[in-house]
């Protein structure tokens, strides 16, 4: 589990001090992911089976207009099947899929790769899929 | 006599015996490790994308139970950590070298270890961080070689490393074991050399020097063929006429060649003859009592009720501390597994006597929940790799993404292996009773504590598998 963002009750051990140090100090030496979009996503409620999912890419702060999205869908964990599929622009830098598979439960990163004429441009969204 | 001897297979056999046949099984893991090492560090830091992630949990784990459960102890034979033997060697001219402590010659450290481990694997999502990932291959590399730097040779195996002691505790239904194919010639074995190993020359034999006691100097008659060199023997200590189990056996098969009489054999055994005869000791009874009802908390960790039951327990405990509510689902599933194991142990005799029927139990369960990810995700490494390969800088092309539609598929097999374990649980059940007791009622009353503990076992391990697996990287909601 990552460590809560929620103030915790309980006061803080010694030995918990230092994993949660240690932990951080590995965490924050890790590669930052490169993201050329900025992803918004909606989507409503999402559980498993198909749902619709609508994604706004924004490059450079602007829409990205014309470009060809494919959107791969990954547990975070390892080992699970990804799902991938190809989106549907419907203008002003929205895209969308009818019926996405969130083939289980749990946390899902979508990967997204939008092709235009001139360049291959990488981003990430997150969600939590209900059972 | 020895069965089926598979050092006697054509081809096979003789590529085990041959003296480097380890390193060559051994090459290809260090060369993934290595990968992983730079992916987990240098590459996407996304799960089912990064070589470290998919080749130690999707790949790693599903194929140590199957080799184990079809072959034996192969992983521990083909251990890349192994590899640092040689910077082992060059460290001990430098470093002095320490007894291991004798209050630590047990499996209580690796225990604990391994409880340790898996509490880190639960809290700190090492199944989703390729970077945590990374540290504990190099943690791993680390460790193996200051321990047998430090200890001698083998401490790392036999005493420390949860991954090993894993293994040995899944082969104890192996269908392959070391064995003596002549006892009488063993007991006439002036050098015990599958235990110290052997040094040989044209006309000379002796066991190796080192920290073993014995050494004979013996005088051969020159028409003596055995091949001449320095073998190393048992890094774990084993003596093989007296091996009863695969417990320590990392298949390294030095005693094999460490034998100038070819009286070793890798014996095909009846998968349940460990379960029904050997009588380990405390410490690793405890720990396959450990590893049985971890197996299941492990798989339970992946399905939503685990999720409604900490989310129950955080308001029960009005608190959202997922260190102390994880902390407290370990004990108390734990405490409780291994309680009714002990209850039912004493009510049919003691302990000990009775740890076996748990065997075929453990593998199937720990089997049974990494072939589900090995299925599901095994055409997930290939294209990892090439994408690692090409960051490096190799003129490849990227392989294709792997989709793999959703394996429902693997739970008739789960099932399956649930209930062939559980069978051999009643096999074994009925046999130490019947052995135990004089008459019918005293056998039945030796086998109703664990004929209920196994309906236990596969009624929980079969809800656990039919449940829709969820990958959740946080306790709460």
């Amino acid at each position: 589990m990552k460590l809560s963002g929620y103030p915790s009750r309980v006061p803080p051990h010694g030995s918990k001090l230092i994993a949660q140090s240690l932990f951080v100090f590995l965490i924050a030496c890790a590669p930052p992911q490169q993201n050329d979009l900025t992803v918004k996503l909606e989507v409503t409620n999402p559980k498993v089976g198909f749902a619709p999912i609508t994604l706004t890419l924004l490059y450079q702060n602007k829409p990205l207009e014309n470009a060809e999205v494919i959107v791969r869908g990954d547990m975070t964990h390892a080992g699970m099947a990804p799902v991938q599929q190809t989106a549907k622009a419907i203008g002003n830098g929205r895209y969308r899929l009818e019926a996405f598979h969130f083939t289980m439960s749990g946390d899902w990163v979508l990967s997204i790769t939008a092709k235009t004429n001139s360049k291959t441009l990488l981003g990430e969204t997150r969600l939590g899929v209900n059972p | 006599m020895t069965r089926l001897d598979v050092l006697r297979v054509p081809l096979l056999g003789g590529f085990l015996r041959w003296r480097y046949s380890r390193f060559v099984l051994q090459v290809p893991l260090l060369a993934i490790a290595l990968l992983a090492i730079y992916d987990g560090f240098s590459g996407r830091q996304l799960a089912p994308t990064n070589t470290a992630t998919v080749a130690v949990w999707v790949h790693y784990r599903g194929l140590v139970a199957l080799a184990i459960a079809v072959f034996g102890n192969l992983f521990c034979a083909a251990c890349p950590l192994m590899l640092t033997r040689g910077a082992t060697k060059l460290a001990k001219r430098f470093l002095p070298e320490f007894s291991f402590p004798r209050a630590l010659k047990n499996k209580y450290l690796v225990l604990a270890a391994t409880l340790v481990f898996l509490f880190s694997y639960e809290h700190f999502d090492l199944w989703a961080s390729p970077w945590l990932t990374a540290w504990l291959i190099v943690g791993y590399f680390v460790a193996a070689f200051f321990v047998d730097a430090l200890f001698p040779v083998g401490t790392f195996c036999k005493y420390v490393c949860p991954l090993g002691n894993f293994n040995f505790a899944l082969s104890t239904v192996s269908p392959t074991q070391i064995t003596a194919k002549d006892h009488n010639v063993c007991s006439s074995c002036e050098g015990k050399y599958c235990l110290n190993g052997r040094l040989e020359t044209a006309s000379t034999r002796a066991p190796m020097l080192g920290n073993r006691a014995e050494h004979v100097l013996l005088q051969l008659e020159p028409m003596n063929a055995k091949p001449l060199g320095a073998f190393s023997g048992c890094e774990t200590n084993l003596f093989v006429p007296s091996i009863s189990s695969n417990e320590d056996c990392t298949l390294c098969l030095n005693c094999v060649r460490a034998c100038p009489y070819d009286n070793v054999a890798l014996e095909v055994r009846n998968p349940l003859r460990e379960a029904l005869h050997s009588k380990p000791k405390t410490d690793w009874t405890w720990f396959v009592l450990l590893l049985t009802w971890a197996g299941l908390l492990n798989a339970f960790a992946m399905i939503p009720p685990y999720y409604n039951l900490a989310n129950w327990l955080s308001g029960l405990l009005g608190t959202r501390d997922e260190a102390l509510l994880l902390a407290l689902i370990f004990v108390v599933a734990l405490g409780l597994g291994v309680g009714l194991t002990v209850l039912a142990a004493r009510a049919s005799g003691h302990l000990r006597d009775w740890v076996g029927v748990l065997y075929p139990i453990l593998l199937s369960i720990w089997g049974g929940h990494y072939l589900f990810h090995f299925v599901t995700g095994a055409n997930t490494l290939y294209p990892n790799i090439i994408t690692a390969f090409m960051r490096l800088g190799l003129p490849l092309e990227p392989a294709p993404l792997a989709v793999t539609p959703r394996l429902d598929a693997i739970f008739p097999f789960q099932v399956v292996v649930t209930y062939l374990a559980f069978f051999a649980g009643l096999y074994i059940t009925y046999q130490k009773a019947s052995s135990q007791a004089k008459d019918t009622r005293g056998v039945v009353l030796r086998m109703l504590p664990q004929v209920l503990l196994l309906l236990l076992l596969n009624i929980l391990t079969i809800l656990i598998f039919s449940q829709p697996m969820q990958a959740r990287g946080s306790l709460l909601q």
